[in-house]
């Protein structure tokens, strides 16, 4: 089973590095929103990495000089220091860490068990199908924050805590947007012609179906990872996800409501950090949407394979 | 002749932007039309064709221009006319009707008011009257019950009722000119024949000017006064109908002729002649004759000198350089004469061992449970589309299975397959027993029978290289390594006539044609016994069907595979098939060898079938039964005989009422009917007609 897969990846490869580059450059010139996103994103990310060298100050040992409490923004704190004495830009670029990581790993464990009920129940169908989804609309049913709300009554608190909430509430909505994609690939006859040749369940999910939902992935990957991040502050905010003094986003926010009115760069900051990354991720997930709608009506699968001529285009 | 024409088409020329390039979709177009004639216009796809259309309607899209020429209607050039001006014209002195009536119908609208907003916007009649008027459009199309139709909504009216209607709105305001884009090309056999004679018939009733838009000659022989072939965005030819058939002179005219099955009894078993080669991209076109590259005639001065379409003394315009040097005409001809050559292989007879044999198969689809899931619906709805159905074919036997869309001989062969499991039955494949279920049967059993699938964008997934869609099946059924599979593959491209290099693509980089060769190819990737064929040709091009029949049949001399051939096409099954079986609403209504069924006595369903193909011969005698089925209600009261209420043959209660024997014609021949045999052959051959000089049996 894995010994062709070599050649089918090498000969995409092969074709598709040359053009590559200029590909991408064409789609950010086509869609300067989604290039702007990506600028967000890739910038967050890159903060996140190299924390530790960008962050002026620690960001959990407080100071105890008064007059480092609250300090407003200045050339020595840029972004202000908490009540703590904290500095704020050393937080937020501290916090980015907890937040992208926790959010891009609960986004790509829903993704993957949301594939993989998607996969079961849209191919089986029946009564399979029938139980799969009636479980994911009773999920589907409470809201989002509530859910993961009780999830972390039942783990507690933290890392483990926060990721299992995610998931379990990202699990149905992403299995019930990849079914729908999954249900007309089903009916297509080279589902049958695979298993005129004897292929099984298993195989043919993963075979003949799954690359062929890699569009889908991608788009509903982007929409989620976005609202994981805000999930995750949401949680911090309501004092329930990253625990103090570890640097999180939504618990500044929240640690700061109290300060707001005298204080207001300790809430500011923060919440200008989630909204740039969400709305980045957004802007990306819309991007990435349009371009795999392109790719679809040029009928084309890996970005710079060689195209049939345009006539089809053109009537 | 004083008066002005109709309609005068000069120089035009048609592209469409897309980004930075222009697509010339249609070039240098010349052409008039008269009051009351009709036009018909051939081509491939990509020829050109829907886009004159479009060019006339003035509905070219926003990427689309008129680069040059003009289109004068009534004197008046229509392509630089105000779009107010246009509103005016279009829907009422012009008007279209498309390929899908379902999109050109409202679903949510009722079919009678649809009609009756025609005479509301364009002849401002008050509600009432047009209500009228809509009903009396419905009866001049030869619906029944027009008063009751007019109520229904376009999903509770059938396809080829849809059609009708739509022909009844665009005929409603009694237009100067009809524009048909391919109207009969998403219909059945059965249904198409239907609207050409309604077409014909309608053509002298309102004296309407047609243009009817196809790419088979055959459909439009009955229709057209004359023909213009277009290729690649240009008219290649233009005479008169007659002329066209009697002596076409272009080159590609001819091969769309002669890569057509020939119509005559008995298995001629000649190779179709396809067109090498394929259309030409239209942002790289040949710089003088646009036919050069795939012409089989042409000359060192053909890649030079452009052609201009020129008229002859006759009005038979062609543009070609050599046309009179094509001797051709005269061989051609002989050559298509000897259609009743003996079949060069011996008959299969009857006692040789039977590889396939099925017994009393029977499927009822339960609907109304959607997904058949835990809760199912209380009130289901039941169809049964196979009856207790029994077939035998021989080994190296291709059987053809025919019958309208609906009549179960998909459900038959995926019933065969296993990838539908019938209800009761018994089937036996070489010597084992073959499960119902897919999943119970042996790799032996798998390996060998395959399938062939209608469309190849649908039967290869677009993920696949054509190197892993070969020699998947090869390593999980033949058990072949890694090597050894690769070079299996690498032979069967070459079996199918593909070259080498095509392993690494994926199917969207392949034309239609070679997807379907890679369909094939993977059906007989392990050692096949048995492929069933489900209407492997009906989405291809005509000159690109040739190859793949071709391909078939080469293929099938080669291994000594036996076929299920279905197909709607009943000449493609003539060309292929040893024994013909007619499904008719899941019961085999006859059976008989090729000849057989071909020369009669036939079965009443039979006959429709037969008298509906279209003949690429204007000259070829018809029997209107089309028309006078497609008008009759079907009626499913499950008593008497499934085809009583369509059968222009009825004899009696006795029909109503009781199940039709299956009577036997001759050695191999059955025909399930109460009419005696010694009877049947009244009505039968497909020369005679037989009710078209009585008196309108539409009416009855």
């Amino acid at each position: 089973m894995s010994a062709d897969k070599p050649a089918t990846a090498r000969s995409l490869v092969r074709k598709a590095r040359p053009h590559r580059a200029r590909f991408w450059l064409e789609q950010a010139r086509a869609q300067p929103l989604a290039a702007f996103g990506a600028f967000l994103v890739i910038a967050w990310v890159l903060i996140a990495i190299f924390a530790p060298l960008i962050a002026p100050y620690d960001p959990i040992k407080g100071s105890f000089h008064l007059q480092d409490l609250q300090a407003a923004p200045s050339r020595a704190h840029w972004f202000g220091t908490d009540d703590h004495g904290r500095d704020i830009l050393s937080r937020v670029i501290f916090g980015s860490r907890s937040v992208l990581l926790l959010a891009g790993i609960s986004t790509l464990a829903s993704l993957i068990c949301g594939t993989i009920v998607a996969l079961v129940s849209g191919y089986y169908g029946g009564a399979v199908d029938e139980v799969l989804m009636r479980i994911a609309d009773a999920a589907m049913a409470l809201p989002a924050v509530l859910l993961a709300l009780l999830i972390l009554a039942m783990f507690g608190p933290g890392d483990l805590g926060l990721f299992s909430s995610t998931v379990i509430v990202f699990t149905p909505l992403v299995a019930r947007v990849i079914r729908s994609a999954v249900l007309p690939l089903a009916d297509r006859e080279f589902i049958a012609a695979a298993k005129l040749r004897g292929e099984r369940g298993p195989a043919i999910m993963l075979r003949e179906l799954l690359p062929n939902l890699l569009g889908v992935l991608a788009v509903e990957g982007s929409i989620r990872l976005g609202y994981a991040i805000f999930l995750i502050a949401s949680l911090g905010f309501l004092g329930v996800g990253v625990q103090p003094p570890t640097p999180d986003w939504g618990v500044m926010v929240s640690e700061a409501q109290t300060y707001a009115s005298v204080s207001p760069w300790m809430v500011i900051f923060p919440a200008l950090a989630i909204s740039t990354l969400v709305i980045g991720v957004n802007l990306v997930s819309d991007g990435v949407k349009q371009l795999m709608l392109s790719l679809e009506q040029r009928g084309g699968d890996a970005p710079a394979a060689e195209r049939p001529t345009p006539e089809a285009a053109a009537t | 002749m004083s008066e002005a024409p109709l309609l005068e088409v000069r120089n035009l020329s048609v592209s469409y932007r897309q980004g930075k390039i222009g697509i010339p979709a249609l070039r240098d177009i010349s052409f008039t039309l008269q009051a009351g004639e009709s036009l018909g216009i051939i081509g491939e796809s990509g020829s050109g064709k829907s886009t004159l259309a479009w060019a006339i309607m003035r509905y070219l899209g926003s990427n689309g221009t008129v680069d040059q020429g003009s289109i004068l209607f009534r004197g008046r050039d229509i392509s630089r006319a105000s779009d107010k001006e246009m509103r005016a014209l279009r829907g009422d002195r012009l008007t279209m009707v498309y390929q899908q009536p379902q999109a050109a119908l409202n679903p949510s609208i009722p079919l009678g008011k649809q009609i009756a907003e025609v005479f509301t916007t364009h002849r401002g009649v008050g509600e009432e009257d047009a209500r009228r008027r809509a009903v009396e459009m419905l009866e001049r199309v030869r619906i029944n019950d027009p008063a009751r139709v007019a109520r229904l909504y376009p999903h509770q009216a059938s396809g080829g009722m849809q059609q009708r209607v739509v022909i009844a709105m665009a005929l409603a305001t009694e237009p100067d000119l009809l524009l048909l884009d391919e109207p009969t090309t998403a219909l059945d056999v059965t249904t198409q024949a239907a609207v050409l004679e309604l077409l014909e018939e309608l053509r002298k009733e309102f004296n309407t000017t047609f243009i009817f838009i196809a790419h088979d000659l055959a459909v439009i022989t009955r229709i057209a006064d004359r023909v213009a072939v277009f290729y690649a965005g240009e008219m290649v030819e233009h005479s008169s109908l007659r002329d066209l058939f009697r002596s076409p002179r272009h080159p590609y005219t001819q091969g769309l002729i002669d890569c057509l099955p020939a119509r005559g009894s008995g298995q001629s078993r000649r190779p179709l002649i396809p067109i090498p080669g394929r259309l030409p991209s239209l942002t790289n076109l040949p710089p003088a004759c646009v036919f050069e590259p795939r012409c089989p005639y042409a000359e060192a001065d053909c890649t030079v000198l452009r052609p201009e379409l020129k008229e002859e003394e006759d009005g038979h315009a062609t543009r070609c350089l050599h046309w009179r040097h094509l001797v051709v005409n005269e061989a051609r001809a002989t050559f298509r004469g000897d259609g009743n050559q003996s079949a060069t292989e011996p008959m299969p007879e009857s006692a040789a061992p039977a590889l396939l044999e099925v017994h009393g198969i029977a499927k009822t689809f339960h609907q109304g449970s959607a997904g058949g899931g835990l809760f199912k619906g209380a009130s289901q709805h039941n169809a049964r589309v196979l009856s207790a159905v029994n077939l035998q074919l021989a080994r190296g036997e291709t059987i053809g299975l025919v019958g309208e869309s609906g009549s179960g001989k998909t459900t038959l062969a995926r019933c065969v397959l296993g990838l539908t499991i019938a209800d009761e039955g018994t089937m036996t494949f070489g010597s084992r027993d073959l499960p119902l279920r897919l999943d119970r049967r042996g790799k032996d059993t798998l390996r060998e029978l395959q399938m062939v699938f209608q469309n190849p964008d649908m039967s290869l997934n677009p993920r696949h290289t054509i190197r892993t869609i070969l020699t998947r099946p090869i390593r999980l059924l033949e058990r072949l390594g890694k090597r050894d599979a690769e070079a299996a593959a690498r032979d069967l491209l070459r079996a199918v006539n593909l070259d080498e290099r095509y392993m690494d693509r994926f199917p969207s980089q392949l034309s239609g044609g070679e997807k379907q060769r890679v369909a094939i190819a993977r059906a007989f990737a392990t050692r096949t016994k048995l492929v069933i064929c489900d209407e492997p040709v009906s989405g291809l091009d005509v000159s690109v069907q040739a190859t793949v029949l071709n391909l078939l049949q080469e293929l099938q001399t080669r291994w000594g595979t036996a076929y299920l051939f279905i197909s709607h096409d009943l000449q493609v099954v003539q060309y292929l098939a040893d024994r013909v079986v007619v499904l008719y609403k899941g019961y085999i209504v006859e059976t008989g060898t090729t000849d057989q069924v071909y020369s009669g006595p036939n079965h009443p369903y039979t006959e429709l079938l037969l008298s509906s193909v279209p003949v690429p011969d204007p000259d070829a005698p018809t029997a209107h039964l089309a028309l006078y089925s497609e008008t009759r209600p079907e009626v499913l009261d499950g008593q008497g005989c499934p085809f009583k209420g369509r059968c222009h043959r009825h004899i009696g209660p006795i029909c109503d009422q009781v199940f039709p024997p299956f009577q036997i014609v001759g050695p191999g021949h059955g025909v399930l009917c109460h009419i005696p045999i010694a009877e049947l052959p009244r009505g039968a051959g497909l020369g005679t007609a037989v009710i078209a000089g009585d008196a309108d049996p539409v009416r009855l």
